[in-house]
């Protein structure tokens, strides 16, 4: 099943270790998809009977003893927004960042180099009380444009750096002959340069999208009330209600529905998650 | 003319210079300057001088919390460490063919890219205290017990280490697999000829031309794990009691939920004095290993 | 005509790329500028191309300062030695691209394309995108995207580096071939001798940032105007024999011999009188005798091999290694080796051709030296 055409000509002596090593990952590998599994599967299940009742949330209002499962539609808009705005801002920024790092001569050029190797190992996540300051000092505390702005800065310079290093391996002679050719800066770099680095956009969105959709402790830390919601709020506050996680149906059902586009993003991007672009990750 | 390309820089630069300066550098000098007064949910700023720095070293849960922490990073590097290189040698040196390997890798990343709010609820189900529970379960399948275990009430730091671990498998691997598949085919050939057993090929090719990216994942997970604590938060929240607190963790707490912001200030900056120390171990091991590719 | 004025180039205080270079060149000639690696060459081209600002200089194109214009209002085509072709474009659209540039439709800019593909013999590559290309191919892209604007000039930054040894050559010839039937001022940088002297009208070689010698190839060939271009001119390299003016500067002397300064030399032979020098001289250009006969060098033979159409017969003139070459003859391998591996194993060579003498301190050719 998993041949291919050049693993005929390795001895065979090799080929019985990969398949001992096969068999030796599927076993290490098979209880996180067991686990898994079983915990999704309970979406789908009512009493031990296959059912879609557990998804009635999605159009209906459910109550679970007293208490009432407020609609998930707001959170699910809220995520959605924020997602979006997150993955388009940082693109934009870092990639008009690292142009500039990587191909402009200006002042202070060398400076800001160092404050971006500086400002990519340090964790954002420590400054969370000095931000809180910020944002209540501007008036965005509580808000989602709040800890869209955070969300942004925190991953900004993880961003700049990677786009950077794909700006900088541009070779020179491509940016010089669109030059010659007739562009001025700004067409050679939307005709052509900025194709060369679609890698990296795709990278850098990639793992700005995945961090903005699970996010949790920026909302949990800079949004105290609940008129703000957003998908991982929402579920927080659901798994600490006891009446929801005496039966993890529901809850596993709109787990389903939250992870699904990250699932739908990983099985798309995994390849080129693999290859590149990992070096630079690690955000909150 | 310089003036004219200092204006287009800077035209460029200027959205990611206002985020960076208002969300990471003003944030920054705050912390510094919070952690000596005594600022709390009233927002009034009353210098206190070096009174909190006191206050977090005769706190009795200190060193319980700088136990935890020590632990809680020790085993999950080393553990970190081995599965990712093990994972990395059966993935890229043993399996050859490029499908099974990666399905393997993409399996590996699912803890990875699970929200960490679905993730810590997958944990807290897992290990669930009524007999229902899916661990308890097995486990009173497998031994006969007949009263259920509160997994995570009895083993809370064992818990959250297992968690966490699971969660970062797959970036080291990752980087690891990159590394060994640049290695020179002929090293493998040469040593395969002069006879060498799989055990030495790894021991004697495969680890030494590791050794940067070792060094750099252990630094950088490190770096993570003593600034991270969204999973712990958020499965055992650090208790029962402080039995699972960690130095980050406490700070989060202090700040946020109790409001005092200028303590959780000073908590924090002793840890970025640590952080920071890192931060150029890493970029040491990092301008080695750009000197040595710059060699090769 | 293009005209470069005193042009100077500073990177920083101590890094001094150019440093004073006067060149003209002429309409519809082939201008190579050549010379080694950190010379200079590519910067002059550079800022030509107005990729560079220089420091201090001008630049003119015909009557026009062109000195601070961006390249694209300069009506240059550029050949990047990496071709520089845009990897996200078919073919058509990398050769369309200036014209896109200018605001041509379409269509237009697509026969354009097309006609500049046919001359080049490109146009079954058209649909292609770069990646699919070999090297010769994506050179001879690079070309017609250079020329579709039909620019005033054009401009080769080591175009032909990155290819091999056979392809090379035929892409010299076209690129010769497509310039004369443009007639298009072509200005090529490049480090490899032959291909400019192959190529080019005339010459520049740069060092150090500076002319060493602006000339048609035949005149750099036997008249160097100093050690430098003597050196880096020519394969096999010029002999150089160590050697001294003699107090009158009448004669030039050395271990071996004792010569009488041929009629150019003897103005040059009276300013350096008294120096060392050294006598450079190409390998073909001198006659070997198995006799003492007048006004010839000693030179102990050391080995003789036969390259098939000429012997290289090479031995030592004093101190100095020299080599020789002559037309193959059977009988006269036979006999040198003979000579090689006797007791007096020492032939006399004379001058048959074109030699010259440098100042050994200043490098100066004497026979160029007005005085």
């Amino acid at each position: 099943m998993l041949k291919r055409k050049h693993d005929e000509a390795r001895p065979s002596y090799e080929m019985r270790k990969e398949h001992i090593a096969i068999g030796v990952m599927i076993l290490l590998c098979l209880p996180i998809l067991i686990i898994y599994v079983s915990f999704f599967i309970q979406a789908f299940s009512v009493d031990g009977h296959f059912s879609l009742e557990n998804f009635r949330f999605l159009y209906d209002t459910i109550v679970m003893g007293q208490y009432t499962v407020p609609a998930m539609g707001p959170a699910f808009g809220n995520t959605v927004l924020f997602t979006v705005i997150v993955t388009l801002c940082e693109v934009v920024v870092s990639l008009m960042a690292g142009y500039a790092l990587s191909r402009m001569r200006f002042t202070g050029r060398n400076f800001l180099q160092k404050m971006l190797l500086i400002l990519r190992l340090f964790p954002g996540v420590l400054l969370l009380i000095g931000i809180l300051y910020v944002l209540m000092y501007v008036k965005l505390l509580n808000t989602l444009a709040g800890v869209v702005l955070v969300a942004i800065a925190l991953r900004l310079p993880g961003s700049t750096f990677i786009i950077r290093n794909f700006f900088n391996d541009i070779p020179r002679d491509i940016e010089n002959s669109a030059l010659v050719d007739g562009c001025n800066k700004l067409t050679a770099f939307f005709q052509v340069i900025i194709h060369l680095v679609k890698p990296g956009i795709a990278s850098i969105s990639m793992f700005a999208f995945m961090s903005a959709w699970s996010n949790y402790l920026l909302f949990n830390t800079l949004i105290f009330t609940s008129k703000v919601p957003v998908m991982a709020t929402y579920l927080r506050s659901l798994s600490m209600n006891d009446q929801m996680i005496a039966d993890y149906g529901v809850f596993s059902a709109m787990a389903l529905i939250y992870m699904l586009p990250v699932l739908v993003f990983f099985v798309i991007s995994q390849k080129s998650l693999m290859k590149g672009g990992f070096s630079g990750g690690k955000g909150i | 003319m310089k003036r004219k390309n200092n204006l287009q820089a800077y035209a460029f630069l200027t959205p990611f210079l206002v985020l960076v300066t208002l969300l990471y550098i003003l944030p920054a000098i705050l912390t510094v300057v919070m952690a000596f007064t005594g600022l709390d949910k009233t927002f009034e700023w009353s210098f206190v001088g070096i009174k909190n720095f006191r206050r977090v070293f005769r706190d009795p849960n200190t060193p319980t919390i700088i136990v935890n922490t020590l632990i809680y990073v020790g085993v999950c590097i080393t553990g970190t460490l081995i599965i990712d290189l093990f994972f990395a040698i059966m993935t890229t040196y043993f399996i050859k063919s490029e499908r099974s390997s990666s399905l393997f890798k993409g399996i590996l990343m699912i803890p990875m890219i699970t929200p960490a709010v679905v993730y810590s609820v997958l944990w807290v189900w897992l290990l669930s205290s009524t007999a229902d529970g899916f661990l308890n379960k097995l486990f009173m399948g497998l031994t006969g017990a007949d009263t259920p275990v509160n997994w995570i009430a009895k083993y809370p730091m064992q818990v959250v280490i297992c968690a966490k671990l699971l969660t970062s498998i797959a970036y080291g691997t990752i980087i690891f697999s990159s590394a060994i598949k640049s290695i020179p085919e002929n090293q493998f050939k040469a040593a395969r000829v002069d006879g060498a057993r799989e055990w030495e090929i790894v021991k004697s090719i495969i680890l030494p031309n590791l050794r940067f990216h070792v060094m750099f994942i252990a630094l950088w997970e490190t770096l993570g794990l003593l600034t991270d604590y969204v999973t712990i938060l958020l499965i055992t929240d650090g208790g029962p009691g402080k039995a699972s607190e960690t130095w980050a963790l406490s700070a989060y707490h202090k700040a946020f939920i109790d409001g005092k912001y200028g303590y959780g200030a000073a908590i924090s900056l002793i840890l970025i004095l640590v952080v920071l120390v890192l931060m150029i171990a890493i970029s040491i091991v990092n301008a080695r290993m750009e000197r040595r590719n710059a060699d090769a | 005509m293009i005209r470069i004025e005193n042009l100077r180039k500073e990177y920083d205080a101590k890094t001094v790329a150019l440093d004073g270079i006067d060149l003209v060149f002429e309409d519809s000639s082939f201008v190579a500028l050549l010379g080694p690696s950190g010379c200079g060459k590519t910067t002059t081209l550079n800022c030509l191309a107005g990729l560079l600002e220089p420091t201090s200089g001008k630049i003119f194109f015909g009557d026009k300062d062109v000195t601070h214009l961006q390249p694209k209002d300069r009506n240059i085509g550029m050949v990047f030695q990496s071709y520089a072709l845009y990897p996200h474009l078919k073919v058509i659209d990398n050769i369309a691209f200036p014209l896109k540039q200018k605001g041509m439709k379409k269509e237009e800019r697509y026969a354009k394309a097309r006609k500049v593909a046919q001359m080049l013999q490109i146009e079954y590559l058209l649909d292609r995108k770069p990646t699919q290309l070999s090297g010769g191919q994506q050179q001879r892209v690079s070309m017609a995207r250079a020329l579709v604007k039909e620019p005033d000039v054009l401009l080769l930054d080591e175009p032909m580096s990155n290819l091999d040894a056979r392809l090379k050559i035929e892409i010299r010839d076209e690129i010769r071939r497509v310039q004369q039937e443009t007639g298009i001022t072509s200005i090529i940088v490049t480090h490899d001798q032959e291909e400019a002297m192959a190529i080019a009208d005339k010459i520049a070689i740069l060092d150090n940032g500076r002319i060493q010698q602006y000339d048609t190839p035949e005149r750099l060939y036997h008249y160097p105007a100093n050690l430098f271009v003597a050196k880096f001119m020519g394969n096999p390299p010029m002999n150089f024999i160590d050697a001294a003016l003699s107090a009158d500067g009448c004669r030039v002397v050395g271990q071996g011999f004792d010569l009488a300064l041929p009629a150019n030399m003897q103005a040059g032979g009276k300013h350096f009188a008294g120096h060392a020098v050294k006598i450079g001289v190409r390998s073909h250009l001198l006659g070997v005798n198995e006799e003492k006969v007048p006004q010839s060098m000693e030179m102990r033979l050391q080995i003789v091999e036969n390259l098939g159409k000429e012997l290289l017969v090479s031995g030592m003139v004093g101190d100095s290694f020299v080599r020789v070459t002559v037309p193959e003859s059977h009988e006269k391998f036979e006999r040198y080796r003979a000579i090689t591996r006797s007791d007096k194993p020492y032939v006399y060579l004379t001058m048959t051709g074109v030699y010259n003498i440098f100042d050994t301190e200043s490098g100066v050719n004497i026979a160029l030296e007005n005085v």
